[in-house]
């Protein structure tokens, strides 16, 4: 049960950890690479506070094995902030999406998933989206909120825009 | 983070053979893992952890789906997004736990999901507290501390009434569907109904080393109507505390066929196939329930009300629920009853729109 | 959203300073610069980032991890306790037992019944006995399982009537007891009696009462219990913690500890989540600031969720008898209640709690007899405490139901009997003297049954489907506090430097409810600065001045009015400084949009910069101190101080849902949530905590409940403790309603608890309309509805 080498690409730069078999990844994110945005709020599963995306999917990192992500992209809530702040951060403090904050980062990887899968949706599919995250504070409907905000932000930013005149 | 796993070996086959051969190679004390969101919270709270972890998750081969087959390792995610397979088995997907772990949560996974208990899902320290239970380092079951032996009550030393929290199970029993099995004695194909039997430690029948590589669905399954209802405290996240799915086949408005399979209720899925084809293997276990006790005539006869009530109070009266998952088990009784008759009207009648 | 106008007068001193309303009666909101906006929280952006920094984020050089052992019974005598197999274990770095500490503690100076870790006997299970400081987590989480402990079994109390009984000595789980039963587990009894209760009655043209039951309740906010605990290099403790109430943990550490309270200092971390359930100063604090004691290394001591639990101080569970009269227009003649209170292991709050349970019932209606006698009893159960509407919820849900039952025996509309019967704003309670200033529950009441068509649904809806109501009150902070001596309850430093930033010191915890926002918001207000200049500190004993906290939904009022008041003080100096720059007499400016404005000559102004700078001449950083410390109130029988507060908030709430009659399952469809909170600061924040209530509400009414088996706990985590999911949660349409009171800051009073109340009774009034059961037990799980709508079948198909 030694450690052995994980190498993955965490927001989008190469990562190298020993690490055990047994570890999760929301303990290699949280301990190692210090990446403490993404919480544990449960730890078993039922409370969405950990989610990340692994390969564009939105997993619960406190129930992946860190060396199942052997060559994986991970994301993580820290990523949406590089350069700009992502529609969803924005729209998740504009909209009072998020109080205490415990649960936010897990929310919003998560509707960034669904956002990338489907840029326009219903409020029923939000709400569908976000049945396995658990809010204590907002009773989700500022949340609901938000994503539709963001949505429609991130909706008017990929309006192509016409190409820029070479010069 | 402070659910710490129990320290093992991680072992990542990227081919069957390879997980086949460290399967053959670990054979008491491995544990499959596929998507996780079964096993490391059971090996969170320390419950029979074993020293190797053999990942499926690497395997190709385990990750196919069509209308026909279903890999081991597809995640219920795929499942309740394809529009292959009987809607009945992607509505059946979707219900399961919540759509972060249907993302990882595989069928495999689904399937081979270890029981649950009040008294056995717990931290060590409740359990330490409790004094273990059968299931899990004790000698006793909890839930039913005493059994009844030669006439006379004695502690219950041996049978663990666990119960079975699967979806897909029964609903992939009530359409018949085989499942495959691989080890170094080569593949092994058998109704999935036949797979499962005995107690909630035993709970199913896996030969030393076998892997479940996939389910097949027969032809029939996409030939008939087919349903799912799931009873659980809250709508999304919960396990089941009653599911019940359906597969009827009608003959103008009389019934060909009918099987019912109850989830959640007992240490297995139970079938209630009232063709009386295929049975249960451990009828007549005293602790477990028997469908085809009584089990009322039904073939060739007009599908009314008066009919499916019949069916419905069948199912209900068979049906052992414990007090070990949430919710009351005579009120969980009385739900099989009324989930039963409820997808029977509605595969009977079509959709309500 | 709309909001509702209520019909409280307004005579706030801070609007008559600002001169421009003083003959108007209330501003309209759209006259303040800051106040009222919908305004994102001030550490909303660190917190959507993931930047926010949350105990178990913390990480120091040489940090040790701490784990506690628990107590695996209920009820025992220790017999020995051995470490020497943990301290053994290459790794352990410390070892701390209930013999480390033998001082007592607990948030309430009348019952100082904790310690850090349990000596001579254990009283729950869960209840910390010892605990390890290791080098990693897991050499920690496998040295607490090398301490063995032999117990020796005593008599578990499990049922909250058992701790009536007179028992041994040693059977009592703690030595003081409620005085009056010496020789019980009572910890506190309340009786009280005023007007003709046994008259009402008599002459009652109604009469009406049942026998209710709550499952006990957890906080559930979603961050685990988790602390740094730092003894440094200058022999000062540092506790980093997310508390609600730092003060209170810094006096208990003074007392456990026998230091000074000066080489103490409490930083809270971002909270997540609080709801009461980290009010308390808690053994985790103790044990973790021991074990760095021992070490001089920092340690964390992060919790998992069953620990959470176990640590609990919860909704109590709640049995209670309780009857109201009234006459035959519908009017409340008197309320007769009796009500148990299981406290489990602690005192934790409980004294206050079992005052509540009683005297909150005295509104909002008006009451003219009223008889309680309140028990709350110790038992061998997770200590039950102070949560989110504490001590007025459960009974709430009672008088509620009982209401409803009456407008059905007299034929009224159940909203109709609630309008004759509430309070009138500026008034007296007649015997407890609660002083209620604006009310606008009529107001919030009629907006809500406009807004769901209650009169077209109420009653006429098909069998199954059904709309009800539930009204409630709440207190704006309690008026008396907890320690007693003449400090105020919360004050407010400003300071503002060359760079123009505004900073803020408070002690006011900000929980994710948006109090540093408030703060921000009502300093902006009064000197005419930007939202963006203002910076909160709140966060550290050292430099912030003593704020009682955030519990008893007390900060926007009292912390909200001592930043008023320090912010006046610094305006006064902004002010001297713009009439030495224009010549202009110093009373007349005001302050907005980052200027100083002359008020007669509006074209005679300077920036708030430029004031600044003026007013800094010679004395460099501008400081200023406000406070707050709430009127004399009440009057003067013993125990009339529970349930004072200098203001009160109103709600009135309408539920519509479904009941399946097959399954009992019950689904809510829409809430209309009217809420009084004065005057909402920050309207964002106001629906947020009025949601938040109704959804937390939701899941005591229908799905929460912690269960047992025996002593221990069935559900002590997020699969088995039902918190409503998305899918379990109904659209909720907040309806601010307000009435600005007098006092609040800028008209406002609380809306962070008040609006929990009156969903729960809302649900239960629903169900009736829709299937004709009363609900008498809560949570009202698809069993119980079930089996109440089979025996009302059972009696109807008798004849009954």
């Amino acid at each position: 049960m030694s450690k052995r080498l994980l190498k993955f690409i965490v927001n989008g730069r190469q990562a190298e950890v020993a690490v055990e078999p047994h570890h999760t990844l929301a303990s290699v994110l949280r301990n190692e690479l210090n990446l403490t945005g993404t919480k544990v709020g449960c730890d078993m599963g039922t409370c969405g506070c950990c989610t990340v995306h692994i390969d564009g999917k939105a997993k619960l990192s406190c129930l992946t094995l860190a060396l199942e992500c052997q060559g994986a992209q991970i994301r993580t809530i820290e990523a949406l902030n590089e350069y700009e702040m992502h529609p969803l951060q924005k729209a998740f403090a504009e909209c009072g999406g998020s109080q205490c904050g415990y649960c936010t980062p897990g929310f919003i990887m998560k509707s960034c998933e669904l956002l990338e899968r489907n840029p326009d949706p219903t409020r029923e599919e939000i709400q569908e989206a976000l049945a396995g995250n658990l809010c204590r504070c907002t009773g989700f409907m500022k949340i609901y909120d938000a994503v539709e905000q963001a949505a429609g932000e991130l909706r008017r930013k990929e309006t192509p825009k016409p190409a820029p005149a070479k010069v | 983070m402070t659910m710490l796993l129990p320290k093992f070996e991680l072992h990542q086959p990227a081919t069957l053979d390879e997980a086949v051969a460290l399967a053959a190679l670990h054979v008491d004390d491995f544990d499959l893992l596929s998507g996780g969101t079964d096993l490391l919270p059971n090996y969170k709270c320390g419950l029979n952890a074993r020293h190797n972890v053999i990942s499926l998750a690497h395997i190709a081969e385990l990750k196919h789906i069509d209308g026909h087959s279903i890999g081991a390792g597809v995640t219920l995610t795929e499942i309740e997004r394809n529009t292959d397979v009987p809607r009945s088995v992607a509505d059946c997907a979707r219900h399961i736990a919540s759509p972060l772990l249907r993302e990882s949560g595989t069928l495999g996974g689904n399937l081979m999901l270890d029981n649950r208990c009040h008294f056995f899902n717990q931290s060590y320290f409740w359990r330490r507290s409790l004094g273990y239970c059968l299931k899990a380092n004790g000698d006793r079951c909890h839930v039913v501390p005493q059994i009844n032996e030669g006439g006379k009550s004695v502690l219950n030393d041996k049978v663990c009434v666990a119960t079975h929290s699967s979806d897909l199970a029964p609903m992939l029993i009530a359409l018949g569907a085989e499942a495959t099995f691989i080890s170094t004695a080569g593949k092994r194909t058998l109704k999935l109904n036949d797979f499962y039997w005995g107690d909630g430690i035993e709970r199913y029948e896996r030969k030393p080393g076998e892997i479940l590589v996939q389910v097949t669905l027969p032809k029939w399954a996409h030939e008939v109507r087919s349903g799912w209802k799931k009873l659980a405290p809250r709508q999304s996240i919960d396990f089941s505390v009653v599911g019940v799915g359906a597969a009827l086949e009608l003959d103008g408005n009389k019934v060909r066929a009918l099987r019912v399979a109850l989830g959640a209720v007992d240490t297995t899925p139970v079938l209630f196939d009232f063709s009386r084809l295929e049975k249960r293997k451990d009828a007549g276990h005293y602790l477990l329930m028997d469908p085809y006790k009584n089990m009322p005539e039904v073939l060739g006869k007009t599908l009314d009300d008066a009919l499916i009530e019949t069916v419905a109070k069948h199912v209900q009266t068979q049906a052992q629920p414990k007090l070990n998952v949430p919710m009351a088990p005579d009120y969980r009784r009385k739900m099989c009853g009324v989930l039963t008759r409820r997808l029977l009207t509605q595969l009977r009648d079509g959709p309500a729109e | 959203m709309p909001t509702v106008s209520g019909s409280g007068e307004t005579k706030n001193e801070h609007q008559l300073n600002k001169g421009v309303w003083s003959d108007n009666g209330a501003p309209a909101a759209a006259e303040f610069s800051v106040i009222g906006k919908r305004v994102p929280l001030k550490d909303a952006y660190r917190k959507v980032t993931g930047e926010g920094v949350y105990a178990d984020d913390m990480k120091f050089p040489g940090m040790l991890y701490s784990r506690i052992l628990h107590a695996e019974k209920a009820h025992a005598k220790i017999k020995r306790i051995d470490t020497s197999r943990a301290e053994a274990l290459p790794g352990v770095r410390a070892v701390v037992t209930g013999n480390d500490a033998a001082n007592r503690f607990g948030v309430l100076p009348v019952s100082q019944d904790e310690l850090s870790m349990a000596r001579e006997k254990v009283i729950y299970n869960g209840e910390p006995v010892a605990a390890v400081a290791a080098d990693t987590e897991e050499i920690a989480a496998e040295a607490i399982w090398l301490i063995d402990v032999e117990y020796e079994p005593l008599e578990e109390f499990l049922k909250p009537r058992d701790s009536l009984k007179d028992v041994s000595p040693e059977l009592q789980i703690h030595d003081k007891v409620e005085k009056k039963h010496p020789n019980t587990n009572i910890h506190k009894a309340v009786d009280q009696e005023f007007g003709d209760v046994e008259g009402a009655f008599k002459t009652a043209e109604a009469i009406v009462s049942a026998e209710f039951k709550f499952d006990g309740i957890s906080h559930g906010f979603t961050e685990p219990h988790a602390i740094v605990a730092h003894w440094d290099a200058d022999d000062r403790l540092q506790l980093y913690t997310p508390q609600q109430v730092p003060h209170y943990t810094h006096r208990a550490l003074a007392k456990v500890l026998e230091l000074p309270m000066h080489r103490i200092q409490v930083i809270r971390t971002m909270v997540g989540g609080g709801f009461g359930g980290k009010s308390d100063p808690f053994q985790h604090e103790m044990i973790a600031s021991l074990l760095s004691m021992k070490t001089r290394r920092p340690v964390k001591l992060t919790m998992d969720r069953e620990e959470t639990f176990l640590t609990g101080r919860g909704r109590h569970p709640t049995e209670g008898k309780l009857a109201m009269a009234f006459d035959k227009e519908g009017k409340l003649t008197a309320l007769d209640s009796d009500i148990i209170i299981d406290g489990g292991a602690y005192g934790s709050f409980g004294v206050v709690s079992a005052y509540y349970n009683g005297v909150l019932s005295n509104g909002p209606y008006w009451m003219p007899a009223f008889r309680y006698h309140g028990k709350r009893v110790y038992s061998n159960r997770i200590p039950s405490g102070a949560m989110r509407g504490h001590g007025s919820v459960n009974p709430r849900y009672c008088t509620e139901t009982l209401i409803d039952m009456a407008a059905v025996k007299l034929g009224l509309d159940p909203c109709e009997i609630r309008l004759r019967n509430f309070l009138p704003s500026n008034t007296l309670t007649p015997y407890h003297k609660f002083r209620i200033t604006s009310n606008g529950i009529r107001e919030g009441l009629a907006e809500a049954m406009r807004r769901s068509e209650w009169k077209k649904k109420w009653g006429k809806l098909p069998y199954g489907h059904g709309i009800g109501v539930g009204c409630a009150w709440y207190i704006s902070g309690s008026a008396l506090p907890i320690h007693w001596n003449k400090l105020p309850q919360s004050t407010v430093h400003i300071k503002i430097d060359m760079d123009g930033g505004v900073t803020v010191h408070s002690l006011a915890a900000e929980i994710g409810q948006g109090s540093d926002t408030m703060l921000a918001q009502c300093v902006a207000e009064v000197i005419g600065c930007n939202l963006e200049r203002v910076h909160v500190k709140s966060t550290t004993t050292d430099t912030a001045p003593i704020d009682l906290g955030s519990y008893s939904s007390r900060v926007t009022f009292m912390a909200g009015n001592a930043a008023r008041k320090a912010a006046e003080n610094i305006r006064a100096q902004l002010a001297a400084a713009a009439s030495r720059l224009t010549g202009q007499p110093a009373q007349y400016f005001d302050f907005a949009g980052e200027q100083v404005i002359c008020r007669s000559k509006p074209d005679v102004r300077v920036t708030f910069m430029e004031a600044l700078h003026e007013a800094q001449a010679d004395i460099g950083a501008l400081i200023a101190s406000g406070s707050y410390q709430a009127p004399p109130l009440g009057t003067t029988f013993k125990g009339s101080n529970a349930g004072l507060s200098p203001s009160y908030s109103f709600s009135a709430f309408i539920c519509e849902l479904k009941v399946d009659p097959e399954t009992g399952f019950v689904q809510p469809l829409k809430i209309w949530a009217a809420h009084d909170c004065g005057r909402a600061l920050n309207p964002l924040a106001v629906e947020g905590q009025i949601e938040g209530s109704v959804h937390m509400g939701l899941g005591q009414a229908l799905t929460e409940q912690l269960r047992y088996r025996g002593a221990q706990l069935l559900n002590g985590n997020f699969l088995d403790y039902k918190i409503p999911t998305p899918y379990d949660t109904p659209e909720i349409e907040a309806i601010i309603v307000e009435s600005a009171d007098p006092e609040g800051p800028f008209g406002a009073k609380e809306c962070g608890e008040g609006a929990l109340a009156p969903i729960i009774p809302a649900v239960g009034n629903a169900i009736y309309d829709a299937v004709g059961v009363r609900m008498f037990e809560v949570p009202m799980t698809p069993d119980r509805v079930l089996k109440a709508i089979e025996a009302k079948k059972r009696a109807e198909a008798k004849g009954e």
